[in-house]
């Protein structure tokens, strides 16, 4: 929070690119099962819509009807198969938090590196406006933004982005800070190459291992958020088919089905799961301490 | 990058600048943010436009929507309607809300209590479980088990608290029947009359943060153990809980101080989430359905008391690592 923590990256914390195989990461506990974890969801979801047995919001049979040889996970308190539904919801579980983390990745690496790699006032300001959000919860901005423009996937979306941006730009800032004073970034400039040629082709490959931990570790909170807030009704809105949905609306059936509402509960934290190991291997992989010393 | 106070040539002079004190400063941090914050949340809901039409429905007549605007100041330029509010805010008038049309007050202040409490119970859970266990395995545990223990964490960070509160509840409430699923109980007699009530909510809530805590308290501990005077205590006969408690402990505690100031944040998320999970009547479950409701004053309001609440108790824990920290006490003065 304070500002001070913004100044203790230096050179040792970001790791450099080197040979490294994807054998070799896979071969790291977290980073093969987060990857056949991850691999599996995707297969479900991807093939999921082909193989459900009724389209998700036929209404199939009686309402509230337990698990049974015809419909496996039971039917929610509209008639409609749970397992279809499991089928079929998966897609803006997965769609919904990429969107939101690769916009604010995009515009939160441009203000870091150029923030970063020129200091001064341009600096100064920047840091002051992420001292300023940072001192705003996520949970805070992101309902203040529902209440104002009512709920739904796209403003959802665009808060998450929107609050998730000053974390990231702090981050890429920190290792832009880092990887600047090195004698190849000096090189450029003593060449006369151009702002954009230093930044993109001189400090965007060196501080990729840490964008790569970046991203997988905001995807990972990014699903948990945005799975949340549609559980409390404020992203995805029924009828969609949404796991986070699917919990809210058939919690009412706890006590007669927890199977309904247990499953599309689980492959949410599975698939969070699955991120968050592959984020820990990236982490183990790439010697990354920036993520430590910024404590995120 | 900071060459300004070089290039000004001024030679160097031993007298330290004269600054303010240090709670000053801090206390001048905070106005500046809270200022800020009230700007964000004003802001944002003036963005948005004219919310009549979308609360009152698609067949209220242009009458009930002037109305509807008149009562709400929503009529005003958008200047005049912050200062209004900040003003009430100063001076204990939240606004009126627009689902309820009375005072925001007589919506948020029922549930304070509940919240608070809740708040307190799974924030002292969190203290409780999660630094005597990290400190026991930054200390001591190696290998394998270590191994185990940081897998475990890793997993249960990754569950959204929704889907840790249902299996909970599928556990203890439902398959043992321990505890009551719903919690709606709060709201009807004193505020311990239905104590079981709180059980689910609270672990739900510190279960969120322990896993980070963990990890942090375990961090830190393993780093201050290979410091060499804690290895000196060893060879000095120090034993166990002394060498962790009086030696090992005070100094890996900062920084997870700051993060539980700091965790204060992911505690608003698990409690808005909790409460609507198992149907708590306080202040976060208000805070989801005004959003849901778009009651934009009870939202606001609420923002801002959590968000003040938030910047206190991270310059809260800011001033405790400073005043227990000896480099960083010399330091500020």
């Amino acid at each position: 929070m304070s500002a001070d923590v913004l100044n203790t990256v230096t050179a040792a914390d970001v790791s450099l690119p080197k040979q490294r195989s994807l054998r070799g990461f896979l071969a790291i506990p977290q980073g093969g099962f987060g990857v056949g974890l991850l691999l599996l969801l995707l297969a479900l979801v991807v093939v999921g819509p082909f193989i459900a047995p009724d389209s998700p919001n036929e209404i199939s049979d009686q309402p509230i009807l337990g698990p049974s040889a015809q419909h496996w996970l039971g039917t929610d308190s509209y008639g409609r198969d749970i397992l279809s539904r499991v089928l079929h919801g998966g897609a803006s579980v997965i769609l919904l938090p990429l969107l939101a983390v690769s916009a604010a990745m995009v515009v939160a690496t441009l203000v870091g590196l150029v923030s970063g790699y020129l200091g001064g006032k341009v600096d100064s300001v920047v840091t002051w406006v992420i001292n300023i959000a940072l001192a705003i919860p996520s949970y805070l901005a992101v309902l203040v933004v529902v209440a104002a423009f009512g709920g739904g996937g796209a403003v959802v979306v665009t808060a998450v982005a929107v609050v998730y941006a000053p974390y990231i730009t702090r981050v890429i800032r920190s290792a832009t800070q880092a990887i600047a004073p090195r004698e190849f970034v000096l090189a450029a400039r003593a060449r006369g190459e151009s702002l954009g040629w230093i930044l993109f082709r001189e400090i965007t490959p060196n501080i990729g291992p840490t964008l790569l931990v970046e991203i997988a570790l905001r995807f990972t909170y990014a699903i948990m958020f945005i799975a949340s807030l549609s559980f409390l009704g404020l992203g995805v809105q029924p009828p969609s088919a949404n796991w986070g949905v699917m919990v809210a609306q058939n919690r009412a059936l706890l006590l007669v089905s927890p199977v309904g509402v247990l499953v599309p509960a689980l492959l949410i934290g599975v698939l969070a799961i699955a991120v968050n190991l592959i984020a820990d291997a990236l982490t183990q992989f790439f010697g990354d301490r920036i993520h430590e010393r910024l404590m995120v | 990058m900071t060459a300004t106070a070089q290039q000004a040539g001024r030679p160097r002079t031993t007298r330290a600048p004269r600054r303010l004190p240090y709670l000053v400063r801090q206390l001048i941090t905070l106005l500046v943010t809270l200022f800020a914050i009230t700007i964000v949340i004003f802001g944002l809901t003036a963005i948005a436009g004219d919310p009549a039409r979308d609360i009152l429905g698609q067949y209220a007549t242009d009458e009930q929507v002037v109305a509807f605007q008149q009562l709400h100041h929503l009529d005003q330029p958008v200047f005049v309607r912050y200062f209004e509010w900040l003003g009430g805010v100063l001076t204990g008038d939240l606004g009126t809300s627009y689902q309820s049309n009375g005072p925001v007050w007589d919506v948020i202040s029922p549930r304070l209590g509940p919240s608070v409490v809740l708040v307190l119970l799974s924030w002292v859970l969190t203290v409780v479980i999660s630094v005597p266990i990290g400190l026991w395995s930054g200390v001591r545990l190696r290998g394998k088990r270590d191994a185990s223990l940081t897998f475990v964490t890793l997993i249960v960070a990754a569950f959204p608290e929704f889907v840790l509160g249902l299996m909970l509840a599928i556990l203890l409430g439902v398959w043992l029947a321990w505890l009551p699923v719903d919690s709606t109980a709060v709201s009807y007699g004193g505020l311990f009359d239905s104590p079981s009530a709180y059980v689910l909510p609270a672990i739900t809530i510190a279960l969120g943060t322990i896993p980070y805590i963990i990890r942090l308290m375990r961090a830190n501990a393993r780093e201050v153990a290979s410091e060499t005077y804690v290895r000196a205590a060893v060879l000095r006969g120090v034993t166990e809980p002394s060498l962790s408690l009086r030696h090992i402990l005070p100094n890996a505690a900062p920084p997870v101080v700051t993060a539980l100031g700091l965790q204060f944040a992911g505690l608003i998320g698990g409690v808005v989430v909790a409460e609507t999970l198992f149907g708590f009547p306080g202040m976060g479950q208000l805070l989801a359905q005004s959003a849901a409701s778009r009651d934009a004053p009870v939202v606001e309001a609420l923002a801002l008391m959590i968000g003040a609440l938030f910047v206190v108790a991270n310059l809260a824990a800011d001033a405790i690592v400073v005043y227990v920290t000896p480099k960083l006490r010399d330091a500020v003065r």
